[in-house]
């Protein structure tokens, strides 16, 4: 009879903790549901500046082809590639183009199949020491002026996270 | 023994309310501070996206794209120019953008190349610049006999905030406050001579109206702002280009124009140094012998601007569009790779 009227006592602090706790656990879940959300959005926002990158490298009148080239989309200028890579070796310059190209490593590989021979140049490296590296690799056509040619080539964008 | 039970009882509400009541308050203060942050976030998120937007559209080529925000002002802070939404702000890096100082609902866009092109030969790209016009403000440009209007028309069609008008209308100001609704934010009068914004009878627009004027003539943009009824002038600065002076109509604002010609010459500069650089190496190339007196001589003639400096650069890669645009046709003719 005592124990039940101790019990009677008590029951407004336990109704307070009761309450504290189903507080708790619907705030823990509102925040976790908001974390994964936002992974998700993150997500997206990832795979859209992949896109964005790749339209980009293609559209920069310091890579594209020649205007009067026929052929210009996903078109790349084998001869302007090395005179930007050259440009782009220099911290400082590579700096002006860290706003557009930000944290990557763009490599462009091109195949000349007549003369069985395979060729690879760094664009532009801004990666550093970035973790959580992604990559995107997409066909194009280097244009070669020195032999007026068209060649198979691949360019290879490694992002790193923001 | 009773009076005990009441005290117990007493104790127990006391600590009910305080335990409540500290709980309640706590649930506020959160919840508040939720609330702020995720305001704070979707002003940030509003500023990064926007000029994450206006960055990706400013270096692609002959685009068009919507962007709806409010609220949102561009200015030059410390030569870069920065999107701003509540207390967040953005920089829009090394992009060359034209923008009004403020953007209160629908911002159009619409990216053009500056490039050399006399003769008929192809085109030098120079890179690229974006102009927004915001549906809130108004253009009001002045076409007069014997001078090139600023072609905003050209770039964004024809629409209800972009309005031609003849210079000689401005003397009567009914006519030209019948084409401003007096609900326009702000009015931007785009005029060939000063006279036409002197007579401009500012009085008649809309009176809460931010109003501003660009003369633009003989290569120079004169900017102005309102004082009272009078308008007076701010600044005056080179407008070498149509693309150019397009921007001073657009940006309205001095600090705006140059921070976006400031980056359209440094872009231009790396391009033209892009050219050189492929001029020469290319002029080394055996199989390419017959072409390279010319490779060189183009080489040479873009080291020469290149070594201008940052006033001057644009002046002189403007001045030999002639013979940059010849020496490309003749590089074309004789089958040798083009400048560009």
């Amino acid at each position: 009879m005592r124990r039940r009227a101790q019990l009677q006592t008590l029951e407004p602090i336990i109704i307070v903790v009761i309450l504290a706790l189903i507080v708790g656990v619907v705030l823990l879940f509102v925040v976790r549901a908001g974390g994964a959300q936002d992974k998700a959005s993150a997500r997206a926002i990832d795979e859209r500046e992949a896109i964005a990158m790749l339209r980009k490298v293609t559209s920069l009148p310091e890579l594209s082809c020649p205007l009067s080239e026929t052929v210009r989309t996903f078109c790349i200028d084998g001869a302007k590639a090395q005179a930007f890579a050259r440009l782009a070796a220099d911290p400082q310059e590579r700096l002006a183009y860290y706003p557009l190209l930000g944290s990557s490593r763009i490599n462009l590989t091109w195949a000349d199949l007549s003369a069985g021979t395979t060729r690879s140049l760094l664009l532009y490296d801004g990666l550093g020491n970035a973790s959580d590296v992604s990559q995107s690799a997409t066909y194009f056509t280097v244009y070669d002026p020195v032999q007026d040619a068209r060649l198979f080539a691949t360019l290879t964008i490694e992002r790193g996270a923001r | 023994m009773q009076t005990r039970g009441q005290l117990e009882s007493s104790f127990q509400w006391i600590f009910v309310l305080i335990a409540g009541g500290a709980f309640l308050f706590l649930t506020v203060v959160l919840f508040r501070s939720c609330t702020q942050h995720g305001e704070a976030a979707a002003s940030g998120a509003v500023a990064g996206d926007l000029a994450s937007q206006l960055e990706s559209l400013a270096w692609q080529q002959e685009t068009y794209a919507n962007a709806s925000a409010e609220g949102v002002r561009f200015s030059c802070v410390g030569d870069v120019l920065t999107v701003s939404s509540g207390d967040a702000s953005s920089p829009i890096g090394e992009a060359s953008v034209f923008l009004p100082p403020e953007m209160h609902g629908t911002l159009r866009m619409a990216t053009r190349q500056l490039s050399l092109s006399a003769q008929g030969s192809p085109e030098i790209a120079l890179g690229s610049a974006l102009y927004g016009v915001d549906d809130g403000t108004y253009y009001l440009v002045l076409r007069d006999a014997g001078t090139d209007p600023v072609d905003l028309e050209g770039i964004f069609g024809l629409s209800a905030n972009i309005v031609s008008l003849d210079a000689a209308d401005v003397s009567d100001p009914a006519k030209l406050a019948a084409r401003v609704p007096q609900t326009a934010r702000a009015v931007v009068l785009v005029s060939p001579t000063t006279a036409y914004v002197a007579n401009a009878g500012i009085s008649r627009l809309p009176p809460g109206a931010a109003l501003r004027a660009v003369v633009i003539s003989s290569g120079q943009a004169q900017f102005y702002d309102t004082q009272g009824d009078t308008m007076r002038a701010i600044a005056r600065m080179p407008a070498e280009d149509p693309m150019l002076a397009l921007g001073a109509a657009v940006s309205s604002s001095p600090d705006a124009y140059a921070c976006a010609r400031s980056r359209l010459i440094d872009r231009a500069r790396r391009l033209t140094r892009i050219y050189e650089l492929r001029a020469a190496s290319l002029s080394r190339e055996p199989s390419l012998s017959q072409c390279a007196t010319a490779l060189n001589d183009t080489s040479a003639l873009l080291a020469q601007i290149d070594a201008k400096n940052g006033t001057d650069y644009l002046g002189a890669v403007l001045g030999a569009e002639r013979t940059l645009s010849s020496m490309q046709s003749s590089l074309r003719s004789r089958s040798c790779p083009v400048i560009a």
